[in-house]
């Protein structure tokens, strides 16, 4: 039987070295004024951010596995699941909920009521194309990609753009076998 | 009770910055890079000394208003103060962080330690390493230098990391751009300690060396506004 993940990441984020999410906020913020400023192009900056996100994922992977004693999550539906309630909650300190399985297990929503990224935001009517927590689908596309899942991940709904919650979906499109180069037990 | 977020999510988005600016959008112009960085920095300084200052008097002179960023700023930020500030009493201010959080997992090549300011190309191009732990720099030079200018002090800030690994960074006049490594090394020698933590780390970190204006009289009030 496979030993039971973490349930939540309350634990770890209250172990890990945390700073006040101002900084965090504005620091976001003033780095996508900025893009917006050198790149122009509204779709440049989408782009841009979900660059930069899925560098950090792959990173932040290492130190989330390293940090957060998860053991091999069984099947896409719990690597979900661990996403959202450890997570989330061990880097943003917010944890996210996941629905709207399809009838293969192979895509869902993560639900993000509460989004540190986004307090004190507001998108003029210049930036309505702007998906401004984008870096946030870029690492977990990322993260999910050092753990040999390729995945899409995309916004169906922004607190920005009006909508009642964020929601992210996140679509398996292949599992990469692992291949060891030696076997399990030596 | 004050929101938090996992210190690497900053950490995170500084590295990614620097890489973004230094490699993607503005690779091989380190010069532009650079502004770029430290103009996000400013915005964030800005923005944040609005807020760290809502419930407070306006401070009477430049000192206090320094002595603010040393202190309850820097503590917002770093969760410790600065550990040194001195001045040569005209207008010129150093501070010193002598295990600057932001650099404390920066890994730096030995060979680096002579290269000298980053406002000196010519040691810039010395070493690599060199020139991407002061591209980290621009950004917390932004931070205070918008801080201080929305406090109502007009500065340029910059680092020195001629020390490395301790690091120091230092501002001065906007009209005097050049030669910052010699000034604040006038100042460390003349300056006259004001604040000086009493459990200052002996072991010698990065530090953050700031100067104000030298064409303002020390003590000489400005409205904050």
């Amino acid at each position: 039987m496979a030993p039971v993940a973490p349930r939540s990441g309350d634990a770890i984020f209250a172990s890990v070295e945390r700073v006040n999410s101002e900084l965090f906020t504005l620091t976001y913020g003033a780095i996508v004024r900025q893009l917006l400023t050198d790149l122009e192009e509204v779709d440049e900056v989408n782009k841009q951010l979900d660059q930069m996100g899925y560098n950090i994922g792959v990173r932040l992977v290492d130190e989330f596995l390293a940090k957060s004693n998860v053991s091999r999550c069984v099947d896409f539906k719990e690597t979900t699941e661990v996403i959202a309630k450890v997570g989330f909650k061990m880097f943003l300190g917010v944890t996210a909920s996941v629905t709207n399985w399809d009838a293969d297990g192979t895509s869902c929503s993560l639900i993000l009521e509460d989004n540190p990224l986004v307090d004190f935001v507001e998108l003029p009517d210049t930036c309505q194309g702007l998906y401004y927590c984008n870096i946030i689908s870029g690492v977990i596309r990322g993260a999910l990609e050092m753990v040999s899942m390729k995945t899409e991940v995309s916004w169906i709904r922004d607190m920005l753009r009006g909508d009642d919650v964020f929601e992210l979906q996140v679509k398996l499109i292949k599992q990469v076998p692992e291949e060891y180069p030696y076997k399990d037990d030596e | 009770m004050v929101r938090e977020v996992a210190e690497s999510c900053v950490e995170s988005l500084l590295t990614e910055i620097v890489s973004q600016y230094c490699n993607g959008i503005y690779a091989n112009k380190p010069d532009l890079a650079a502004r770029r960085i430290e103009a996000i920095g400013y915005q964030v300084g800005h923005q944040l000394s609005e807020r760290y200052t809502m419930e407070r008097p306006r401070f009477s002179d430049h000192l206090e208003a320094i002595k603010f960023i040393c202190k309850d700023f820097w503590s917002e930020l770093f969760k410790k103060q600065i550990d040194n500030l001195k001045t040569n009493h005209k207008g010129t201010f150093v501070l010193q962080d002598s295990k600057f959080r932001w650099l404390s997992r920066v890994s730096i090549a030995p060979s680096s330690a002579n290269s000298g300011s980053i406002q000196d190309p010519s040691a810039m191009a010395e070493s690599k390493e060199a020139q991407a732990t002061g591209m980290y720099l621009y950004f917390p030079c932004g931070i205070i230098r918008g801080a201080l200018s929305n406090l109502g002090i007009p500065c340029a800030v910059s680092a020195d990391i001629s020390n490395l690994p301790a690091c120091f960074a230092c501002t001065q006049g906007e009209d005097e751009q050049e030669g910052d490594t010699e000034a604040s090394k006038g100042i460390q020698r003349e300056g006259e300690e004001l604040h000086k933590d009493s459990k200052r780390e002996s072991r010698e970190g990065p530090s953050v060396l700031l100067q104000r204006p030298p064409q303002q009289e020390a003590g000489h009030a400005l409205p904050l506004d």
